[in-house]
């Protein structure tokens, strides 16, 4: 089949396109560069040989996830016993651990175990095959993989019905480049830690007027995609934790909140975190209410992490985005990217190594079967340099497939928020926002609340707390209106509530590094309710 | 999202030994998880149950949860409860059908101070004596936390023991897959009969979509509840709709169709004498609104009526989490968020709603969800949640009703504010306070929406959509399906790019008529609710149309014009 496609070559590249190509070249010379691309070697290249008494989990083992024996284990053993042409076997498992108290009351803790196997049959018709599963008994996965395997597919019509041998023959190159995601404190931690660290947060409690409750949340996951010959396997794992507090007079008149995250359980301290949140909530002891408007915005880091992570799906090729000109209709066509559109004191970018985040360095979840993702600088200097695909999309196109941003950072700046305060004639400083939404895709516009109150700033001072708002501004327009960065650091989301729609917007969310930012010009378009 | 394709599945017992002795066992359940589907095939003879093997024995889903039970507690549990099931759901869509097949379990125990929640899929006894032992070690790490923090005693319950089984009349299992598929494409298309007419001149067409869902499920807990259900819910959705299929473009109209509700029952819900003549009126009213001129909306305030679609939308995001008691009295300030009726011990007995505003648990055989017992095994109850505007009730649980109840002064006892029966479960999940099924009572007087658009004057008329709020529940966005202009009582024009955005606090209150009966819509909503971790329950909320005051117009999401 002959197909009119772009070719669409990234950064120092020309933009290219070819009127007439076959598909099948396309791919061809699409795979070619993607294999040479920048991948260092890694040392998960060999398959063992399938031992179903490996793939029942050892149960005195401290560790909850899959080890990689185990996984390479039970995808030889799926491989083995599934029947028909497949482009490989992916296991992702995931481990969360949660406790949360409120002082005076009781712990409550609960576990999540979620162990899946997936392998697509047909990925031109985009017919996935896969069961979820937590147990690992060889006959019972035997017996089920094999009526999986031998179930009939739905019926489809059309181009996306026929299944494309190249795109089913896909490689994956041998080799993804290290990161560092795993630290076996955390995993430790999920035994053993949740009851000291439930202390921890409500013990600064104790003699104050102050409500609290405080939450504990740990992650473990591991993911291994084995190739059908067993050439290539894409494999890793990380932990997560996060330690959030909010603080709360007992009529709701003020309330102040203060998480931390960070994949090293270690690094977190949870009784800083409560005394940040009973400090939060003191700055707001009796607020009153602001006049909506326009302000000098002084958004803390957490509040500037929430746009960026709101912004993500912009990113992608596919998506109404203020990236897309109005003449861009389709993927492939001419975009922003190469114009400055955001103050050049901003850059953003996503790198799996980031140490202080970092994120798989392959498409993990939300149906992703171990392709590589690479490092990426969306934003340099305030310029568009790239866009976010996925797979099937960068297959299509000729584009190599890069995960949205939802792992990103922002750069930072020298001043600190005492400064940007002392900096301010007449301001609103936010804590973190609620609720925020893209509400028109073109412009970036977003709405939202401010959340747990706001400080009102004058003439370089704090002068009073006051009540929160509902915003109504682009972020994609803020940041063409910075003033001052401050040091990133790593945010906390809080234990978010799962999105139905997006796995990878499951808790723990990707680690998103963001510095505290102020702008002008920021729209408090209303008054809210909500303390 | 690739969706899943099919996987068929068979479910075996696994073979035990001594603590199952005297209990017949075949092979080890099967993994059993979301999304495990049988495709049917779209014709035969064959009733649907014969596709996906027998149903599993109740009672050796009793002796596995008595076996959980009795290892927590033999493993230092102070007090256990276990919800297990196993569940079979069948969706229908025109001439498709799947079948579901899920099991799952949730144990809850109580050591020394702390409560932990364990999950799972796996109904074997291995699994289950493990977990409930993984579930007492994880409470006894966290005992470090309780400090001098005593575990607030649960309410007193009735110990219960029996079985139930939820009014059906035909079961959907039993039924042929000609006999499904031949309703749904029945209600597809339609270029025969009534609505012929229609379809020649208005591009209107209806589509069904049915979910039945069997579960056998059991109760125990070690105080010596032990029950067990037999419940079967039906999702009915039919939607009269209107695209250009020819052309293949066009705007998309639909309105749902207020007669195919979500309830209790089986197969007999689908042949309702006056589906299909309430299907037909409302197709028409679809065409008629979509003869209207368009315009696009003004920022600004305006007085809105709500159909009841949109109501129980409203209903079921911003009043029912706020009547959550661990919400209200501040336990999920740092994960789901507060409560616009806290603190509890003031708001009860306090007018915070339109007096007009009455909500009540449905305890009718036939409503969604419909069981004897609740899934904390407390008999299911009916109390009202707000009487006149007046909040009677909050949605407590066995851990939440004591700390309501315990500060109150004598003369306080007025039957408000002790509600227990409503906890509710998904298969596999944390419970949580939310009740299956909740209605609010409409207008005794005739009242329809035609009436309720004159009453309003010069507003707006909202149909079908979503709500969304904050977490705190202050605010709420409305998305309306169709908006519509009302001039002097009279639809003028469609309007599109706007969505409401409103204060609950004072929005609600502004409520100043409601519809009658014939206004009634019941919607069935999944709300992710709060647990540790993150649950999502499935309610049905029935509301009639409703007239509010003073609602922000603001832009939605650009549309193409």
């Amino acid at each position: 089949m002959t197909l009119n496609v772009h070719i669409d070559r990234h950064v120092g590249d020309a933009i290219a396109s070819s009127p007439t190509i076959s598909r099948r070249q396309l791919l061809r010379e699409f795979l070619a560069r993607r294999a040479s691309g920048d991948y260092p070697l890694s040392d998960h290249t060999t398959a063992p040989a399938s031992d179903e008494s490996r793939i029942v989990p050892d149960p005195s083992a401290p560790r909850r996830v899959i080890t990689h024996d185990e996984a390479m284990a039970l995808a030889e053993f799926v491989r083995e016993v599934t029947e028909g042409k497949f482009t490989g076997v992916a296991i992702a498992h995931a481990v969360t651990a949660v406790a949360t108290q409120r002082v005076g009351n009781a712990p409550r803790s609960g576990d999540a175990d979620e162990l899946e196997l997936r392998w697509p049959t047909r990925l031109g018709n985009m017919v996935n095959v896969g069961i979820s599963t937590n147990v690992r008994d060889p006959d019972t996965l035997r017996r089920v993989i094999h009526r999986a395997a031998a179930t009939k597919a739905p019926p489809m019509t059309g181009p996306l019905a026929e299944e494309d041998p190249d795109l089913a023959d896909a490689p994956r190159p041998a080799t993804y480049m290290p990161v560092s995601l795993w630290y076996p404190s955390t995993s430790t931690a999920m035994t053993t830690e949740r009851g000291t660290a439930l202390a921890q947060l409500t013990a600064p409690f104790h003699g104050t007027a102050w409500h609290g409750v405080g939450t504990v949340a740990m992650s473990a996951k591991a993911f291994l995609y084995l190739s059908p010959d067993g050439s290539t396997t894409a494999w890793g794992d990380a932990t997560d934790a996060e330690v959030s507090m909010t603080a709360r007079a007992a009529d709701g008149s003020a309330a102040g909140w203060s998480g931390r995250a960070h994949r090293d359980w270690r690094q977190l301290h949870p009784a800083d975190v409560a005394q940040a949140a009973i400090a939060a909530a003191e700055q707001q002891r009796n607020p009153s209410r602001a006049e909506p408007g326009r302000y000098t915005a002084i958004l803390s880091a957490t509040a500037v992490g929430q746009l960026l992570h709101a912004m993500a799906g912009s990113f992608n090729v596919a998506r109404q985005s203020p990236f897309n000109l109005p003449t861009t209709k389709e993927v492939g066509q001419k975009d922003r990217r190469g114009e400055r559109l955001f103050d050049p004191r901003v850059t953003l970018s996503s790198d799996p190594t980031d140490p202080d985040g970092g994120d798989w360095p392959f498409f993990y979840g939300d149906g992703g079967m171990g392709e590589p993702n690479p490092k990426s600088i969306w934003v340099e200097h305030g310029v568009l340099k790239l866009r976010s695909v996925d797979v099937g999309t960068g297959l299509q196109y000729g584009m190599i497939p890069r995960k949205d941003p939802l792992a990103m950072r922002m750069n930072g700046g020298p001043t600190s928020v005492a400064e940007m305060i002392a900096n301010c004639e007449r301001g609103i400083y936010v804590h973190r926002f609620a609720n925020l939404e893209v509400i028109d895709g073109l412009s970036g516009a977003m709405s939202g609340y401010t959340r747990d109150g706001c400080l009102f700033i004058q003439n370089g001072k704090i002068v009073r707390p006051v009540k929160d708002f509902r915003i109504f501004e682009s972020p994609f327009l803020s940041l063409n209106r910075v003033l001052a960065l401050g040091t990133p650091e790593r945010i906390a989301f809080g234990f978010t509530p799962p999105n139905p729609y997006r796995r990878e917007q499951h808790w723990p969310l990707p680690p998103v590094i963001a510095p505290p930012l102020m702008v002008s010009d920021f729209n408090f378009a209303a008054l809210a309710d909500n303390v | 999202m690739h969706p899943l394709s099919n996987v068929s599945r068979r479910r075996f017992l696994q073979q035990s030994s001594v603590a199952m002795a005297g209990v017949a066992l075949g092979p080890s359940l099967d993994i059993s998880r979301e999304n495990t589907t049988v495709r049917l095939p779209t014709r035969s003879t064959r009733a649907v149950g014969t596709f996906i093997g027998p149903v599993c024995d109740p009672e050796t889903l009793r002796t596995l949860a008595t076996t959980a039970i009795e290892a927590a507690v033999h493993a230092g549990a102070e007090w256990a409860d276990l919800r297990l099931g196993d569940q079979r759901t069948l969706a229908t869509l025109g001439s498709q059908a799947d079948v579901t097949l899920r099991c799952g379990y949730s144990l809850r125990v109580r050591v020394q101070g702390a409560e932990t929640i364990v999950t799972g899929a796996d109904l074997t006894q291995n699994t289950l004596v493990a977990a409930a032992r993984s579930a007492v070690a994880t409470a006894n790490a966290l005992r470090s936390a309780t400090g001098d923090n005593a575990m607030r005693p649960l309410a007193p319950v009735p110990v219960v023991r029996g079985e139930w089984h939820a009014p059906m009349v035909i079961d959907p299992f039993a039924v042929s897959i000609n006999e499904h598929v031949a309703v749904g494409e029945s209600d597809d298309g339609q270029y025969d009969g009534p609505l012929s007419r229609i379809a020649r001149t208005g591009w209107g067409r209806l589509r069904s979509s049915w979910r039945w869902e069997r579960e056998t499920r059991v109760f125990a807990s070690s105080e010596g509840s032990l029950v067990t259900q037999h419940l079967c819910s039906v999702d009915a959705q039919m939607l009269a709709y209107s695209w250009d299929w020819r052309a293949q473009r066009g705007e998309w109209f639909e309105l749902a169709v207020p007669s195919v509700v979500a309830c209790s029952g089986g197969f007999e819900v689908v042949v309702h004498p006056d589906r299909y003549a309430r299907a037909v009126t409302r197709l028409e009213e679809l065409l008629r609104y979509k003869a209207l001129p368009r315009t696009r909306f003004e920022i600004g305030r305006q007085n809105v009526v709500l159909d009841g679609g949109l109501h129980a939308q409203l209903i079921g995001e911003v009043a029912l989490p706020a009547l959550s008691l661990n919400r209200a009295l501040g336990n999920e300030i740092d994960i789901a968020g507060t409560s616009i009726l806290a603190p509890p011990e003031t708001m009860l007995g306090q007018r915070f709603f339109s007096p007009i505003l009455t909500l009540a648990i449905d305890h009718s055989p036939s409503r969604f969800g419909a069981a004897a017992w609740d899934d904390e095994g407390v008999a299911t109850t009916a109390e009202p949640l707000i009487a006149n505007g007046v909040v009677t009730n909050y949605l407590s649980s066995r851990a939440t009703l004591p700390a309501l109840t315990a500060g109150r002064a004598s003369g306080q006892e007025s039957g408000a504010g002790r509600m227990l029966g409503i906890v509710s479960a998904e298969l596999g999940a944390t419970p949580v306070e939310m009740p299956r099924a909740v209605t609010m009572t409409s207008a005794s007087t005739p009242c329809s929406l035609s009436q309720l658009a004159a009453t309003l004057g010069t507003g707006l008329l909202a149909c079908g959509g979503v709500v969304g709020t904050d977490p705190n529940g202050y605010g709420a966005y409305l998305y309306p399906e169709m908006l519509f202009e009302v001039r002097h009582g009279t639809l003028t024009r469609r309007v599109f790019g706007a969505r409401f955005m409103v204060s609950a606090k004072r929005f609600l209150p502004t409520l100043s008529a409601i519809g009658d009966a014939t206004t009634q819509q019941t919607v069935l909503r999944t709300i992710i609710a709060s647990g540790v971790p993150w649950t999502a329950t499935e309610h049905a909320v029935t509301a009639p149309a409703g007239l509010y005051h003073d609602v922000d117009i603001v832009p939605r999401f650009m549309e193409q014009a």
